[in-house]
C-alpha cells in the first residue's frame, strides 16, 4: 500500500514538486486557499439554510456552490500530492485518519442532500425556512467541514511514530 | 507555568490554537471571496448588499485568527518578530481590510454600479488574501531564529 502510493508520487513527478525547497509549503498554500473557497460558497450555503441571511434567496445563493467543488477538488489534488509524498506520514496518523471520517461523512451528507433534498430546497424564496431534515444536513455539513479543517490542521503534531491515541494500538 | 510556555510546551496549547487560526482564516477569508465572487459576476440574482449581513460572522472570524494568532506568536515571539515575512503579513492584512472596505463602500453602500474597476479590486482583494495565506504558511519554512533562549 505504502510503497504503492509512493511510486505513484515518484512516477508522476509529484515528489521531485514536494521534494523541492519550496514545494510542499507553495502546495499547502493552495491546499488553504481552497478551503477558504469551499467555507466562502458551500460553508455560507450551509448557513443560509440554517437560517442565516434569510433574505437570500437559496436558488441565488446556490450559484456560489460551484466555486466550492472547484476548492474543493483543488484539495483533492493537493492532499493526494501531501498524502502519495509521505505515506507512512498519513496512513498511521490518528488526526489523519479523523479527517478521512469527516470527509467521508461530508461525502455521505452531500449526496444524501442532493439526492433527497435539494429539489424542495431549491424553491425557497428570500425570507422563508428550509424544511427541519435540510436545516440537519446543513448543520452536520458545516460540522464535518469545520472537523475536517480542525482535523487536518492537527496532523502534523501526530506524525508516527509519536501516534498516541485510544485507538493506535502499540 | 507562563501563559507563553503553556501555549508552547503543553499538549493542547499550540495544536488548538493553530486550528482555531485555521478555522478563523476559513471564514474570515471565505467571506471576503464571497463578495469578490459575486463582484466578479458570479451568482448574479444574490443581492450584493446581502452578503454583507454575514460580516458579523466575519468579524467575530476576525477576533478568533486575531487572538490566536497573537497567542501563536507569544509561544514563539523571536521566531515571528525576526522574520521579515511576518510584517509583510500584517501588512498585506491591512492591505487587504482596506481593499474590502472601498469595494463594500462603493458596490454595497453608495449601491454603485459594479464596473470593471471594481471587478479589478474584487480581483486585488482575492490576492491580497491568497498572498496572506502563503505569507502565514512561509513562516513555518522561513524562519531564522526559533528562541532567544537557544542563545543562552
Amino acid at each position: 500500500m505504502e510503497e504503492a502510493l509512493f511510486s505513484f508520487s515518484q512516477n508522476t513527478g509529484i515528489y521531485s514538486i514536494m521534494g523541492s525547497r519550496w514545494g510542499w509549503p507553495i502546495i499547502e498554500s493552495l491546499h488553504f486557499f481552497g478551503l477558504c473557497l469551499l467555507i466562502g460558497t458551500v460553508g455560507l450555503f450551509d448557513l443560509r439554510m440554517l437560517g442565516f441571511v434569510k433574505a437570500i434567496p437559496i436558488s441565488a445563493m446556490h450559484k456560489l456552490v460551484p466555486v466550492g467543488i472547484a476548492g474543493y477538488l483543488l484539495n483533492v489534488c493537493t492532499g493526494i500530492m501531501f498524502f502519495t509524498s509521505a505515506p507512512d506520514q498519513y496512513l498511521y496518523n490518528p488526526a489523519f485518519q479523523t479527517k478521512m471520517m469527516f470527509m467521508a461523512g461530508a461525502g455521505i451528507n452531500v449526496l444524501f442532500f442532493y439526492s433527497v433534498c435539494f429539489k424542495t430546497v431549491k424553491n425557497i424564496g428570500a425570507n422563508q425556512q428550509v424544511n427541519l431534515q435540510a436545516r440537519i444536513l446543513a448543520g452536520l455539513s458545516l460540522l464535518c467541514w469545520l472537523g475536517v479543517i480542525s482535523a487536518g490542521r492537527l496532523i502534523t503534531f501526530y506524525r508516527p511514530p509519536a501516534n498516541w491515541c485510544f485507538w493506535c494500538g502499540g | 507555568m507562563s501563559f507563553s510556555v503553556w501555549v508552547r510546551e503543553s499538549v493542547a496549547g499550540f495544536p488548538v490554537t493553530i486550528s482555531f487560526h485555521a478555522l478563523g482564516m476559513a471564514f474570515l477569508v471565505g467571506i471576503h471571496f464571497a463578495l469578490d465572487l459575486r463582484v466578479l459576476g458570479l451568482a448574479p440574482k444574490l443581492p450584493v448588499h446581502l452578503i454583507t449581513k454575514f460580516y458579523p460572522l466575519m468579524w467575530v472570524s476576525f477576533v478568533v485568527a486575531l487572538i490566536s494568532g497573537l497567542m501563536l506568536l507569544l509561544a514563539y515571539p523571536a521566531k515571528g518578530l525576526t522574520n521579515f515575512v511576518f510584517y509583510l503579513k500584517m501588512i498585506l492584512i491591512a492591505s487587504a481590510f482596506i481593499v474590502g472596505k472601498i469595494l463594500t463602500k462603493k458596490v454595497v453602500q453608495q449601491d454603485a454600479e459594479i464596473t470593471t474597476k471594481y471587478k479589478i479590486l474584487a480581483l486585488l482583494s482575492i490576492g491580497l488574501w491568497v498572498s496572506i495565506i502563503v505569507a502565514g504558511r512561509f513562516l513555518a519554512y522561513t524562519y531564522t531564529i526559533l528562541l532567544t533562549t537557544d542563545f543562552y
